[in-house]
C-alpha cells in the first residue's frame, strides 16, 4: 500500500540509528581503556538519542506488525462481527493518541529549539522531533491497519512477546 | 484519580487496545483533563522516561540474544546440556531446563529464550515421544529464568524504575537462578517418572561433556565478559550489552560464519521492533506513574495494607501474592512497569532491602509470563509446539507451584539474593 521507497527509507533510518547507538556507545567504553583514543564526553548523549529515535523510527513498523503485546481472551469469545468492530475503534484509540503526541511534539520541539543538550550543544528541540515523527508514522500505519480490517473484515493479529 | 486510572486502563486492554495504547490514553485522558499539567507534559514525560543511559541496555541485549540465536550458538548450548544431563530420567525435560539457564546468562529477554530453546527443543521432546503439553510447559518455565539469570531486561527496567544498581541485581540474580533451575528439574523429573519417559541417552561420559563444552565455548564466554566487567568494575550493564553486541557480531560473522552481512539490517530491524515494543510501553508509562505519585499511590497501597496487617513479612506476601494473581491477566513487563515504584517505596517503608526486594519482585512478575490465560512465554511457546492455550493451561500448574515454592523461599530466605552482591559490592 505504502510503496517500496517508503518501506526503504523508514528500515534504512532504523538501522542508521541502531548503528549510530552502537557506534557511540562502544567508542564511549573502548575510549576509556585505549589511551591513544581522544577521551569523548558525548558516548553516552549519542547513545542515548539515538536509541530514543530509533524507538520511535520503528514505531510505525511495530503497528504494522502487530507486535504490540494486548490481551484478547475477552475478546476471543465475541462474535467476528463485534470484534472487528472493537479493533476499528482500538485504531481509532490509537490515531488520537499518536495524533496527540505528533501535535504536542511538534509543539514540544517548536519550544525547546533554544535549548542545547550538556555534551554535544544540539538544540533539544530538535532532538525531540523523533516523537511527531514517530507519531506520524504511527498514524499512517495505523490508518493502513484500519483499511485492512474494513476491507476484508480479517483482524490483523495481535500481542506478539516482547519481554 | 488512581481508581480513573486504573479503571480506564483495565477496560481498554480487555477490549484488546495493547497495552502501549491503554496506558498511553488513559493518562493521556487524565492529564487533558486537569487544570494544572499542559498537555505538552505528556511528551516531555514520554521523552524523558526513554531518555537514561542505563535503559539503553535494552537494545544491546536484544540485539545480542538476537544475533547469538541467528548465529546458531543455541544449538552448541543444547548438545552440551545433553551431554550433561541427558542421562537423567525425563532427560529432554533436563536438557530444556539447563539449556535455557545457561542461555538467560546469553540472553537478556525470556521470550528470546523461549523461541530460541523451544524452537530445538519442543519439536525434539515430541519426536522422542514426549506430551506436546508437557513440553510446551517445560520450555516456558524454565525460561522464567531468563529474567533472573543475568543479564536481564527486566532488572534493567526494574533498576531505573526503582533507583537501584542494575550490576548489583544482575549479581544477586545467580543464587536464585540456580535455585529455580533444581526446583524445576526436581518437579520435571517427578512428572517425567509419572509420565514414563526414559533418559535420552544410556550414561554421563566426561569426554562427550568436555567436547560439547568446547563447542559451546564462544557462547559460554558471553556470561563471562558481561558479568566479570561488570564485576570487576570495568564496564557498566549497558557498556558489557556493547562489548556482548560487538562479540555476538565478530563470532557470527567472522569465527563461526553463520551470520551474513546481508542478514545484519533484518536483524537490527527485528531487534529494534522487540525494543520499541518495550519502550513503547516504558514512555507513556512515565506519565501514568508521575500521575500516581502526584496521588499518593504508594501512600495509599501502604495504608490498605496497614488495615490488614502490621507483620512486614505478611505485607511483603500479600503484596508479592496480588502480583502473581495479576500476573494472570497481566504480563511481565507491564507488571513491572506498572507496581515496581509503588510496591517498591512501600516495601521500602518496611524496611526491606531494595535489592532483595528487587529479586521477589522480579520473579513473582515473571511468574506472570507462564500463567493463562495472558502470558507472553506460553504464548511463544505453545505456538512453537502448535498446541491450544486450554491444553498447556492444564500441564503448567505443577511448574507454576514451583516456581511460586521458590519465590516464597526468597522472601524467607534474603541471603540467597543478597549473599552474591555483597560479595562484590
Amino acid at each position: 500500500m505504502l510503496g517500496r521507497w517508503y518501506d526503504l527509507v523508514v528500515t534504512t533510518l532504523v538501522v542508521v540509528a541502531v548503528a549510530v547507538m552502537l557506534g557511540a556507545a562502544l567508542i564511549g567504553t573502548v575510549s576509556r581503556y585505549l589511551p591513544f583514543l581522544p577521551s569523548i564526553s558525548w558516548g553516552e548523549e549519542v547513545t542515548r538519542f539515538a536509541g530514543i529515535w530509533s524507538v520511535f523510527l520503528v514505531a510505525g513498523l511495530t503497528i504494522r506488525h502487530g507486535a504490540h503485546l494486548g490481551v484478547d481472551f475477552l475478546t476471543a469469545v465475541f462474535p467476528p462481527r463485534v470484534r472487528t468492530v472493537v479493533r476499528l475503534f482500538n485504531c481509532g484509540l490509537i490515531l488520537a493518541f499518536s495524533g496527540l503526541l505528533l501535535v504536542y511534539g511538534v509543539r514540544l520541539a517548536a519550544e525547546n529549539m533554544g535549548q542545547y543538550s550538556p555534551a554535544l550543544e544540539w538544540p533539544m528541540g530538535v532532538v525531540y522531533l523523533c516523537i511527531p515523527i514517530g507519531a506520524a508514522l504511527m498514524v499512517v500505519e495505523g490508518i493502513g491497519v484500519m483499511r485492512r480490517l474494513l476491507r476484508n473484515d480479517v483482524a490483523p493479529p495481535i500481542g506478539g512477546a516482547a519481554e | 484519580m488512581t481508581l480513573f486510572l486504573f479503571g480506564l486502563f483495565v477496560v481498554l486492554l480487555l477490549l484488546e487496545l495493547p497495552v502501549a495504547f491503554a496506558i498511553g490514553v488513559s493518562s493521556s485522558v487524565a492529564v487533558l483533563f486537569s487544570e494544572r499539567l499542559p498537555p505538552t507534559f505528556i511528551v516531555s514525560k514520554i521523552f524523558a522516561g526513554l531518555d537514561s543511559f542505563p535503559l539503553m541496555a535494552i537494545p544491546f541485549y536484544v540485539l545480542a540474544g538476537n544475533l547469538m540465536s541467528e548465529g546458531r550458538l543455541t544449538e552448541k548450548i543444547v548438545r552440551l546440556a545433553i551431554a550433561l544431563v541427558g542421562h537423567v530420567r525425563g532427560g529432554l525435560a533436563h536438557v530444556s531446563i539447563v539449556s535455557a539457564a545457561i542461555f538467560s546468562g546469553v540472553s537478556g529477554s525470556a521470550a528470546a529464550d523461549t523461541a530460541a530453546i523451544g524452537s530445538i527443543m519442543i519439536p525434539s521432546m515430541k519426536r522422542e515421544g514426549y506430551g506436546s503439553d508437557f513440553a510446551v510447559c517445560v520450555v516456558a518455565s524454565a525460561c522464567t529464568m531468563g529474567p533472573i539469570i543475568p543479564p536481564s531486561i527486566l532488572f534493567i527496567v526494574y533498576g531505573s524504575l526503582v533507583q537501584v544498581s542494575v550490576g548489583q541485581l544482575f549479581l544477586a540474580g545467580f543464587l536464585p537462578g540456580l535455585v529455580m533451575m533444581v526446583t524445576l528439574m526436581a518437579f520435571a523429573a517427578v512428572i517425567a517418572r509419572r509420565r514414563g519417559h526414559a533418559p535420552s541417552h544410556a550414561r554421563f561420559l566426561i569426554g562427550r561433556a568436555v567436547e560439547t563444552l568446547i563447542g559451546a565455548g564462544w557462547a559460554l564466554l558471553v556470561p563471562v565478559i558481561i558479568i566479570g566487567g561488570i564485576v570487576g568494575g570495568w564496564f557498566t550493564p549497558t557498556e558489557a550489552g556493547v562489548i556482548a553486541v560487538v562479540y555476538a557480531l565478530l563470532i557470527s560473522m567472522l569465527v563461526l560464519r553463520t551470520v551474513r552481512l546481508a542478514a545484519v539490517p533484518r536483524i537490527f530491524v527485528e531487534s529494534a521492533m522487540m525494543t520499541a515494543i518495550v519502550m513503547l510501553i516504558l514512555g507513556p508509562a512515565t506519565v501514568f506513574g508521575s500521575l500516581l505519585i502526584r496521588d499518593h499511590f504508594p501512600g495509599k497501597i501502604l495504608a490498605g495494607l496497614g488495615a490488614l496487617t502490621s507483620n512486614p513479612t505478611l505485607s511483603v506476601f500479600l503484596m508479592i501474592g496480588f502480583v502473581i494473581a495479576a500476573g494472570f491477566v497481566i504480563d511481565v513487563m507491564v507488571l513491572i512497569i506498572m507496581l515496581a515504584y509503588p510496591f517498591a517505596e512501600v516495601a521500602a517503608h518496611y524496611g526491606y532491602d531494595p535489592i532483595h526486594f528487587g529479586l521477589i519482585f522480579t520473579l513473582a512478575a515473571t511468574i506472570g509470563g507462564i500463567t493463562p490465560p495472558v502470558g507472553s512465554l506460553l504464548f511463544v511457546a505453545c505456538s512453537i509446539g502448535r498446541i491450544g492455550l486450554t491444553e498447556a493451561s492444564r500441564a503448567i500448574w505443577p511448574f507454576v507451584v514451583a516456581l511460586v515454592l521458590v519465590n516464597a523461599l526468597l522472601i524467607v530466605f534474603p541471603a540467597l539474593t543478597t549473599l552474591v552482591p555483597r560479595l562484590f559490592f
